[in-house]
């Protein structure tokens, strides 16, 4: 219970690998010096409140932004989607313009020892797909985003 | 109801003197530190809790207004941070004292003036 706890407050906590060492160490302490004086687990993590709760009030002391901290995380998601789709569509067209027409076999002038056993995959169309993948999952992250966005605006 | 945000902003304002009072008094560690305070303040001040004393205690301690000193515990046989005040604290902690003696009688003397409001 107790490991589950601090591995969750690690995941979550956006302070500096110094003060995140600090802060797990400090934790540890509470929890042992909790037992000592008699408090389970369950008691320190019900003082505590949620991991994310935990997280939450560590961030406000320190002047982190949850919310803008999350907002900067989805942006750049976003950000990555669009990248990934854009190298793909791009490397997939590259390919595509240069590759040679259907049928013909090298551009030699004599006759060559070529033997073609199946037939490749198309390289083009697999970026094609990479690319669409990520077209759709930078739309979706954007619908998330507009959504996030709207029901604060709405909530303030 | 949740308290007004002046309250808050009274609770905020005073928090790290009540830190530096409880730590002038003896060296003491977290867990120690914040049951006193939730002794003696928490039903005024809300009980503390590990996630708002902690980075309040860093800052002390970045003030160089506090030291701490890890040492082993016999008691749990973990660690314990032991914490004091430097003499940069102390004088501090006296200024403050002092202005906050004379910011209670200022501002009393304000209360006075409109007393019949609490009848």
């Amino acid at each position: 219970m107790r490991a589950e706890y601090i591995k969750k407050v690690k995941q979550q906590l956006a302070v500096s690998r110094q003060q995140k060492c600090e802060l797990i160490r400090d934790l540890n302490e509470a929890f042992d010096s909790a037992k000592e004086h008699g408090e389970t687990e369950k008691q320190v993590i019900n003082r505590l409140g949620s991991a994310k709760a935990f997280v939450n009030s560590i961030h406000e002391q320190f002047g982190i932004n949850g919310i803008a901290r999350e907002q900067r995380k989805k942006r750049m998601q976003i950000g990555i989607a669009i990248t990934i789709m854009s190298i793909s569509f791009a490397l997939g067209i590259i390919i595509r313009t240069a590759s040679v027409p259907e049928n013909v076999i090298g551009q030699a002038n004599s006759m060559t020892s070529i033997q073609i056993e199946g037939r490749a995959i198309d390289p083009s169309l697999l970026f094609m797909s990479f690319g669409s993948a990520a077209l759709v999952i930078a739309v979706a992250l954007s619908i998330r985003y507009i959504r996030g966005k709207r029901r604060r605006n709405h909530e303030a | 109801m949740g308290e007004s945000k002046y309250i808050q902003q009274f609770k905020k304002g005073s928090f790290e003197m009540i830190l530096l009072c409880l730590i002038a008094k003896k060296e003491t560690y977290g867990y120690e530190l914040i049951a006193e305070l939730n002794e003696t303040g928490g039903k005024i001040f809300g009980y503390a809790k590990e996630g708002t004393i902690y980075p309040m205690l860093y800052r002390l301690q970045s003030a160089d207004l506090v030291q701490g000193r890890i040492a082993s515990s016999k008691a749990n046989g973990g660690q314990k941070k032991y914490y004091s005040l430097t003499t940069k604290g102390r004088e501090t902690l006296r200024e403050l004292i002092t202005f906050w003696r004379s910011y209670t009688v200022s501002v009393n003397s304000f209360i006075d003036t409109v007393e019949d409001l609490e009848a």
